[in-house]
């Protein structure tokens, strides 16, 4: 074999003394001595330890160099000045190659560029321009990292550069503007309003573009030279842009990979000293950073990427310990309202995935998920042990087996003690106002009482199963009846984010009654010649079964329940009321009648009832009045047929759309009550005419009606015998 | 080719500091300038192979290497291109393997590169590299024991100076 070359590494080598006098060992040395007077102890040295590889032959250095990575490469090259010549030599090409793909898939090294500039690109720190070592990001394009200050001083605007620049060639064939495209440059996003309204500046190095401009010039005599050095710089421009975009992206992808693997290293680290804490007695709330005020250092010593050896546990240790124990005397009633709120979730939860096995319990025991938890019983459940206690199966049970008892006690304590006292109130009420009226029914106080809640606890009291006993709900349209209020607190779907329902104290007060309901109520009994102590059992048998007469006349009409008839007519009368008031305010001369006054002995019957075969229950029955029958007796499981058929209203004659008279049937709007802005819309000309005849007693044309008792009569209804299935 | 016969044979091998080894001619054989002696020297059983650049406890440790790697399919000829993509991986064994002193280390790279076992090589050379790896300049000067011959103005000059030393 042919002997081989043993050219070996040269480099000083030093002994410790000499290492000392070097300005940058000092500091180093300096730091390890800092180190040791805090008592932390020094690892173990690394002085010597690959002293060997100098005196290696260079192959063998090369054959090491080869498995480095760029920067270690960079780093190398910087520690002496013999391996820096070594290094720095063309002959390393190949190690400097072989670097790239020991780091992974580096695009290949551009054509601008030596691999040691390359890899300084890659992973150089510190401006490109001064010594600063805090930088922007690096620029691909402009081949450069700057700080701030270098930013603005050598990094300039294109365009500014090419003004500042106009008149400096001294060649009369070439175009400063053509020479923009010969510099390598970069968008930069301007962050501020500019003067010009520019978002995005196209910027380069001001010594490029000027060293371009100073070329230029020395070659303007020399023809050849200038198109030669001016194709060049076309093809190193256009070199380096084509390579911008796979460097950017290889960068983006490391900075990525890299923030990947610090997060990763910081949760190994997190997890790793929650286990040791966990393990000396510590909690879940003792790790709980969010009360922490500004200024505690735990996320500091917790959240580092560095992994957690016996030495770094031993100093970081008493410091956690400390701020647990701070967290603890600073954060207790934060702690313990947090506890009790994840509680009263776990609560939730249970409860909703519970409300299939609630919904067989019978419809009369109410429940709702706030109204149960504000139970005593359920917050000693909850609260027990400072909420420490997490809400598992077997205290769930236990909640729940005093589900059914609960709730019907709740229901007959508050609910329903609330809803009475609205009712007598609205009673009172209407009884002083029906007084004044023709009809003047009596009200009798006696059934307003409350019955004894703890005697006949299923035992609902009368006054709530009264046909005048309904009420208004929130921003709901129509009213309902105390079975409805029940039904919809208790079975109806909830949206999710009401987890359950809320409790009874919180929106009790949206359930209200008045004094015009009980009024109008009791006057269409009276109209529907159905007594006074009607129940509200027989109403709702009755289904959609009743018309406003009024309304049927003048258009078209739909069948209504009960509710929704009392409402109407409610509604008819405040409507009435408020127009007559606008009439008066703007002073106008419109005769305006109250077509809903049921008081009124001009207008004949108001409203009609098809009574049905199927309602087996007499109006004075107040038989169902048990919580646990409601869900048979009072018949709100039924689904109503809307019966649909119009009755037939003979006092105005035949169909009249043929004879139109002199009547604007385009508009269909009433030109009287348009006078006060309100549009009072019919579709056929036998519903206007009706209009103006109730409503301001006169013909088409608005001429009064001679005499107005001669021409309303009474509404002739066929009252027609159906089922409530047909 | 090898074949059954050769892989039966053994082979003598003397160190520089006269130590006789026999070895199984597959493991002797992992060493590629072992291999072309033995082509050479024929199906001469007798005749021991000099050794000179390598002592007795270093050949002692690369026959070890060359004992668990024995079964090793051989190197393809492309990987001794320099192109090839190059890893800082070392297997298990080989990391335990190559747990010595510095010493032994640059013995072991050395012994490796003189009977040419490519992979041994491999294994000594990212040891070391690895060592390297993530160190700061004053880092490795420590690790190589050597001063700091810049100045500090030269220090920062070179930090911007990345173009190859005969363009500048």
């Amino acid at each position: 074999m042919a002997p081989r070359t043993r050219k070996r590494v040269k480099v000083h080598e030093t002994s410790n003394q000499d290492a000392s006098t070097s300005q940058a060992t000092e500091g180093f040395s300096e730091s390890k001595t800092k180190k040791n007077a805090t008592g932390v102890r020094r690892r173990g040295t690394i002085r010597g330890k690959l002293s060997k590889l100098l005196e290696m032959p260079m192959e063998i250095f090369t054959e090491v160099a080869c498995y480095m990575t760029p920067e270690d490469l960079l780093n190398l090259a910087r520690t002496s000045a013999g391996l820096r010549e070594i290094l720095m030599s063309k002959s390393s090409k190949r190690v400097w190659q072989a670097a790239r793909t020991v780091q992974g898939t580096i695009p290949p090294c551009p054509s601008d560029l030596s691999e040691p500039q390359y890899a300084d690109l890659l992973f150089g720190k510190g401006c490109s321009f001064c010594h600063e070592p805090r930088t922007r990001r690096v620029d691909v394009t402009l081949r450069s990292r700057a700080c701030k200050k270098c930013s603005s001083e050598f990094i300039g605007d294109l365009d500014d550069l090419y003004w500042q620049n106009q008149n400096s060639l001294s060649i009369a064939n070439i175009d400063l503007s053509k020479l923009r495209s010969l510099v390598p440059t970069a968008l930069y996003k301007y962050t501020k309003q500019t003067r010009y309204q520019r978002t995005y500046f196209k910027i380069c190095i001001a010594s490029h573009f000027q060293d371009l401009i100073k070329k230029v010039n020395e070659l303007s005599t020399e023809a050849a030279d200038l198109e030669a050095y001016l194709e060049d710089r076309k093809k190193t421009a256009k070199a380096i842009y084509d390579s911008v975009e796979p460097i950017e992206r290889w960068l983006t992808n490391v900075s990525n990979l890299k923030e990947r693997e610090n997060e990763e290293l910081k949760k190994e680290r997190k997890a790793s000293i929650i286990a040791r804490l966990r393990a000396l007695g510590y909690e879940d709330e003792d790790f709980e950073t969010r009360y922490d005020p500004k200024g505690w250092k735990w996320k500091h010593l917790v959240e580092q990427t560095r992994a957690v050896s016996e030495r770094v546990w031993e100093n970081i240790r008493p410091e956690l310990e400390e701020i647990i124990k701070l967290r603890r005397a600073h954060a207790s009633a934060q702690f313990l309202e947090l506890r009790r709120s994840k509680r009263q979730n776990e609560f939730e939860e249970k409860f909703v995935d519970s409300r299939p096995q609630i919904f067989s319990l019978p419809f009369g025991k109410i429940f709702a998920r706030g109204d149960f938890q504000e139970q005593p019983f359920i917050d000693e459940i909850l609260h027990e042990n400072d909420s420490k206690l997490p809400l598992d199966k077997e205290r769930w049970l236990r909640c729940l087996d005093f589900l059914p008892e609960t709730m019907v006690k709740h229901a007959k304590e508050n609910i329903e003690s609330y809803v009475v006292r609205v009712m007598n109130e609205a009673n009172a009420k209407a009884t002083e106002e029906l007084k004044a009226t023709r009809y003047a029914p009596m009200i009798d106080n006696n059934e307003l009482q409350l019955d004894d809640p703890v005697e006949n606890v299923d035992c609902i009291p009368t006054s709530l199963l009264s046909a005048t006993s309904l009420f208004k709900y929130d921003r709901r349209v129509g009213l309902e009846d105390y079975t409805a209020l029940l039904h919809r607190r208790s079975s109806s779907s909830l949206p999710s984010w009401a987890r359950g329902g809320s409790a009874w104290s919180s929106v009790k007060f949206t359930c209200t009654s008045s004094g015009p309901i009980v009024f109008t109520a009791s006057l269409l009994l009276k109209h529907l010649q159905l007594p006074e102590r009607t129940s509200m059992a027989f109403m709702l048998g009755c289904g959609a079964d009743f018309r406003c007469l009024t309304c049927l006349r003048a258009s078209e009409s739909q069948s209504m329940t009960w509710g929704q008839l009392v409402d109407h007519f409610v509604y008819a009368n405040d409507k009435f009321h408020t127009s007559l008031k606008t009439i008066k305010y703007m002073k106008l001369q419109i005769p305006y009648l109250n077509d809903h006054d049921l008081d009124s002995e001009v207008h004949g019957n108001l409203v009609a009832r098809i009574p049905r075969t199927t309602v087996d229950i007499q109006p004075t029955d107040f038989t169902a009045n048990r919580y646990s029958q409601l869900s048979s007796a009072l018949g709100v499981e039924v689904v109503y047929t809307k019966v649909l058929e119009f009755v037939k209203d003979t006092s105005d004659g035949d169909p009249e759309e043929l004879d139109p008279g002199n009547f604007n049937v385009d508009t269909k709007y009433c030109p009287m009550c348009k006078q006060f802005n309100s549009y009072h819309y019919e579709s056929n000309l036998r519903g206007m005419r009706k209009h103006m005849r109730t409503r301001h007693g006169t013909d088409l044309e608005g001429n009064p009606l001679s005499d107005q008792t001669d021409v309303v009569q009474p509404v002739k209804v066929e009252e027609t015998e159906q089922c409530s299935d047909a | 080719m090898s074949t059954t016969e050769d892989k039966t044979r053994k082979v003598k091998l003397v160190t520089s500091d006269n130590e006789e080894f026999e070895v199984d001619w597959e493991v002797a054989t992992r060493s590629v300038l072992i291999k072309h002696m033995l082509e050479d020297i024929g199906e001469s059983e007798e005749q021991a192979i000099p050794l000179p650049n390598v002592t007795a406890n270093v050949l002692k440790k690369v026959l070890e290497w060359c004992e668990h790697h024995r079964k090793d399919p051989e190197p393809a000829p492309e990987s001794s291109d320099d192109n090839r993509k190059r890893t800082l991986e070392i297997g298990d064994w080989d990391a335990k393997f190559i747990q010595v002193d510095q010493e032994m280390l640059f013995e072991i790279i050395l012994a490796a590169n003189y009977l040419d076992i490519k992979a041994l090589l491999d294994v000594g050379c990212k040891t070391v590299a690895n060592m390297i790896k993530g160190k700061q300049p004053e880092e490795i000067r420590k690790m190589f024991n050597i001063v700091n011959d810049f100045t500090p103005e030269e220090e920062a000059q070179i930090k911007k100076e990345n173009e190859w030393a005969e363009d500048r």
